[in-house]
């Protein structure tokens, strides 16, 4: 029978488990994250360090192909060494990917749903608040992911495959298990922080507005206090804790096993990262309700 | 395990803001249409958010459909279907993209809720702008997508909000019909709150009606107008006054009305004799006497007073007894 001969009926099929509603809001957020031309640009620039960095890996397996341009000089052997400080450095740069990833994605994701009061619908279906938070995060989460952990596995993959030693996966795994970690150290706290601040506000722009301070602003005064106590009784490395960037940084270095540019025990940067998770679902908690009371 | 109730409230407060917005609510309402009637504030939207398990119990218990919202509100949620007072929507969706991923939350696997959702817009008259965003509907279109979205995976009862909120009279009238239709053939029960006594006068059969927090009647609508005070339409021959008089000595009511038409409202069990004692007594001939049917509005007014009266009571005793101590 067709659509518009139809009338409303009572449902006797089976319902999809309850467990799943998570899902859909991931979905749904990713197809309609992808459908807009100017984040698919953002994108394309995000992965261009990619690109360079395959790049630099076809290069350093085909090392002939230098010698025949007469480009295998010592400097070039450096720039194509591919071992540990290669991935670091790769992930050091996609930091940046990651953040204008996260505002782009995650900025409007609960802020948009204030504003058109939508919250209440979402809760009015028979699925729990955290199955909202779980789906809105793997939005940010999944494009994170599409910028960071995915090329970094995928350039040990092209090292291997360039040099046609699978072997290599296997005897560096540990390195991959780093990315994979430094990679949820970056997403993980970003993440939480832009659904929180996006639950504070109805407008997108104020979402941007405040991200935009709490990730740059800090860094700054870390740096100018840094400067201010060096002659003093204070540990100036303490401040570092107080900076998204420099903790992400730090801890990086730990990971990759490179000069820390701090004097602080990991556990101290991991602990700030862990509070600043906890208080950003505090924030969630409090916000993400059907009801909103006004005192 | 079905209920034939609706709800069952027992004894329940419900604060909000520490404001004790619900005070001691007891109510059984069974399956059907029920108008939940209240002037503003009264508690009818807080009364339904506890329902579908948003707001915390304080005191006393709630069952919906004969599940506790407070630790079944998924089964609860997935029972009824909502439509929000505010106009709530997610933009950048079409109205049919809207209803079948409402669909797809409440359960309804990917097929199903796209075909669900074509019926449920055909059936709120709505099929021939299903294609467009929601942001460009009107106040009207975007009731009739707030009920579709309601409707879409087949709940047992309906939450209506003010679903005639910001309409005009012919999209109220149309918008009352459609709710009537779903109670009446698609055997779906509506719980429908208004401050609009004609909105729930043209839909429900039973009614709750709220005021400042409490329960100031509830039951079928065609019972509470018949254990109601009955009024009389009186016309007569003689003096009225002395009629008046001889009615107050019996403490009967009497009201004048156009037309030298007397209104006599006498409770049930007393009796048309009575008022033919009071003629005679007062020397004056019933000409014409005809039953009044009772209004809504007369069993909405006559309850809020007593509740009001009772409340002012209470008060005077507590602060009789304040000012003793």
């Amino acid at each position: 029978m067709p659509v518009y001969e139809q009338t409303y009926s009572h449902y006797e099929g089976e319902y999809r488990p309850r467990s799943l509603a998570w899902t859909l809001i991931a979905r749904r957020g990713i197809i309609q994250t992808w459908r807009k031309k100017w984040f698919r640009i953002i994108l394309m620039f995000c992965l261009a360090p990619f690109i360079i960095m395959t790049l630099r890996i076809y290069l350093a397996s085909n090392m002939e192909l230098l010698n025949l341009l007469e480009f295998n000089t010592s400097a070039v052997k450096d720039i194509l060494n591919i071992d540990e400080k290669f991935y670091h450095t790769f992930l050091l740069i996609q930091s940046f990917p990651c953040f204008l990833m996260t505002l782009f994605t995650g900025a409007d994701l609960i802020a948009s749903d204030r504003r058109t009061k939508a919250l209440t619908l979402y809760l009015s279906k028979p699925i729990t608040r955290l199955d909202y938070l779980f789906g809105k995060a793997s939005i940010p989460c999944f494009y994170l992911y599409l910028v960071s952990m995915i090329p970094g596995l995928f350039l040990m993959f092209f090292y291997a495959f360039f040099n046609e030693n699978w072997m290599y996966l296997w005897e560096n795994r540990q390195i991959a298990g780093r990315i994979v970690l430094l990679s949820h150290v970056y997403i993980i706290p970003m993440i939480a922080l832009i659904l929180a601040i996006s639950s504070m506000t109805r407008s997108k722009v104020s979402a941007v507005v405040m991200f935009c301070v709490i990730s740059f602003v800090p860094d700054t005064l870390v740096n100018i206090l840094y400067n201010l106590v060096q002659e003093t009784w204070i540990n100036p490395d303490y401040f570092s804790l107080f900076s998204l960037n420099t903790v992400n940084r730090q801890l990086g270095a730990v990971l990759f096993k490179q000069e820390i540019p701090y004097d602080l025990h990991w556990g101290w940067y991991v602990s700030a990262l862990a509070v600043l998770v906890a208080l950003c679902g505090l924030i969630l908690n409090k916000q993400i309700r059907a009801v909103e009371v006004v005192k | 395990m079905e209920s034939k109730l609706a709800l069952q409230i027992s004894n329940l407060s419900v604060y909000l803001a520490s404001k004790e917005i619900l005070k001691n609510v007891t109510a059984e309402m069974p399956k059907g249409a029920i108008g939940l009637l209240g002037p503003n504030g009264a508690g009818k939207s807080t009364l339904l958010k506890t329902m579908m398990g948003f707001l915390r119990v304080h005191n006393g218990s709630i069952r919906v459909l004969g599940f506790d919202p407070q630790r079944e509100g998924a089964e609860v949620r997935q029972r009824i279907g909502y439509m929000p007072e505010d106009d709530t929507y997610i933009p950048g969706m079409t109205a049919v993209e809207f209803v079948s991923y409402c669909g797809l939350l409440c359960g309804l696997p990917h097929k199903e809720a796209m075909l669900r959702a074509h019926q449920s817009l055909h059936y709120c008259g709505l099929g021939e702008a299903r294609y467009r965003t929601i942001d460009t509907y009107s106040t009207g279109m975007r009731q009739r997508i707030k009920l579709a979205q309601a409707l879409v995976h087949d709940p047992e009862l309906l939450f209506l909000d003010e679903p005639t909120n910001g309409l005009d009279p012919q999209g109220r009238k149309s918008m009352l019909d459609l709710i009537r239709e779903i109670t009446r053939n698609k055997n779906i029960s509506v719980i429908l709150s208004s401050h609009l006594l004609h909105d729930v006068e043209t839909v429900c059969d039973q009614v709750l009606v709220l005021f400042q927090g409490t329960v100031a009647t509830s039951g079928r609508i065609e019972d509470l107008k018949r254990i109601a005070q009955a009024a009389y339409e009186i016309r007569l021959k003689g003096d009225a006054d002395s009629f008046i008089d001889a009615l107050a000595q019996r403490g009967i009511d009497c009201q004048t009305k156009k037309d030298n038409m007397l209104q006599v409202k006498i409770q049930e069990e007393t009796g048309t004799e009575t008022l033919f004692q009071a003629a005679q007594d007062a020397g004056v001939q019933i000409r014409h006497m005809a039953k009044e049917e009772m209004t809504l509005k007369e069993i909405f007014s006559s309850a809020i007073q007593q509740t009001n009266g009772n409340q002012n009571e209470s008060t005077t005793e507590i602060n009789q007894v304040n000012s003793q101590s």
